[in-house]
């Protein structure tokens, strides 16, 4: 969350600022790469592009506080993505192989950098076993940091579907990660 | 009524207790996990791994996430000159 300042921050990245831009960018493309890694599979990095170029394109004419900005990004990305879905007709979500979580890091990132984007990844991977509307709820609550009914909104759901859906998902987590730490994790359950 | 009669009378009389659910999640549980308030060593039994997933997934972002800045700043430099270049409407 950029936080007090973001009422600043979006005038002056509207009027063209690009120290403020950064800090918009900074706050959300990550965010949106994740978005898009669990729901977008290998088109993460074009379509967080294409949510951007949108994005710019209106800017000028948004108006709300953070919340309600982060809300509407995710909107047009996921109909940026619902658009993937009909070019590409694959599955909104689908598993990651694993072999897919592990890219080459740039050669001069930091080990530390490198185990922790290595475990975001591992983590979003776990997630996208998930079934798909638990899944992306999840994503939407954690990764983006939207509300129940931000989420409910944006995926034409109501707020109690949310609920369930978070809390379903949160559950089946914790079963599959108590399995994979064996019987002396299920002894501590 | 031998002394086993008596104790399974007794056992009987006693209340049905199922097990308890060891994944057991309230509202209030989940929505500390969701919000990322809660630190996998205050996690109740059974989420600890879950509070430590769902912090991973948010971990702050590589590099490599924060790439492609350049293109998206030259996207807003074309926004910002194509409506400066919009004249304003002519006072009456």
């Amino acid at each position: 969350m950029i936080g007090p300042t973001f009422p600043a921050v979006l005038t002056a990245a509207a009027g063209g600022d690009e120290d403020a831009f950064g800090v918009l960018w900074h706050d959300l493309q990550p965010r949106l790469l994740r978005y898009f890694k669990l729901i977008a599979p290998g088109a993460a990095e074009d379509l967080a592009a294409e949510t951007w170029v949108a994005m710019i394109g209106a800017i000028d004419r948004f108006q709300g506080d953070e919340a309600a900005f982060r809300a509407w990004v995710f909107t047009i990305a996921r109909h940026k993505a619902r658009d993937w879905w009909r070019r590409t007709a694959r599955k909104p979500v689908q598993e990651l192989p694993a072999t897919g979580l592990a890219e080459p890091p740039a050669p001069d990132d930091p080990a530390a950098t490198v185990l922790e984007d290595a475990s975001t990844r591992a983590a979003l991977a776990l997630i996208a076993t998930l079934p798909a509307g638990q899944a992306e709820a999840i994503v939407l609550r954690v990764v983006a940091g939207l509300e129940v009914k931000q989420v409910a909104e944006l995926m034409d759901k109501r707020p109690n579907t949310v609920r369930v859906l978070t809390h379903r998902g949160l559950r089946r987590l914790a079963q599959r990660l108590g399995a994979d730490q064996g019987p002396r994790a299920r002894r501590a359950v | 009524m031998g002394a086993h009669d008596t104790w399974s009378a007794e056992i009987k009389r006693l209340p049905f207790t199922p097990d308890p659910d060891p994944l057991a999640l309230d509202e209030d549980l989940a929505e500390r996990l969701l919000d990322g308030d809660l630190r996998p060593d205050q996690a109740p039994a059974g989420y600890a791994e879950v509070a430590a997933l769902l912090a991973a997934a948010v971990a702050p972002p590589s590099p490599a996430e924060l790439a492609g800045r350049e293109a998206a700043l030259a996207e807003l430099r074309a926004a910002t000159r194509a409506r400066r270049a919009i004249p304003l409407p002519a006072a009456r």
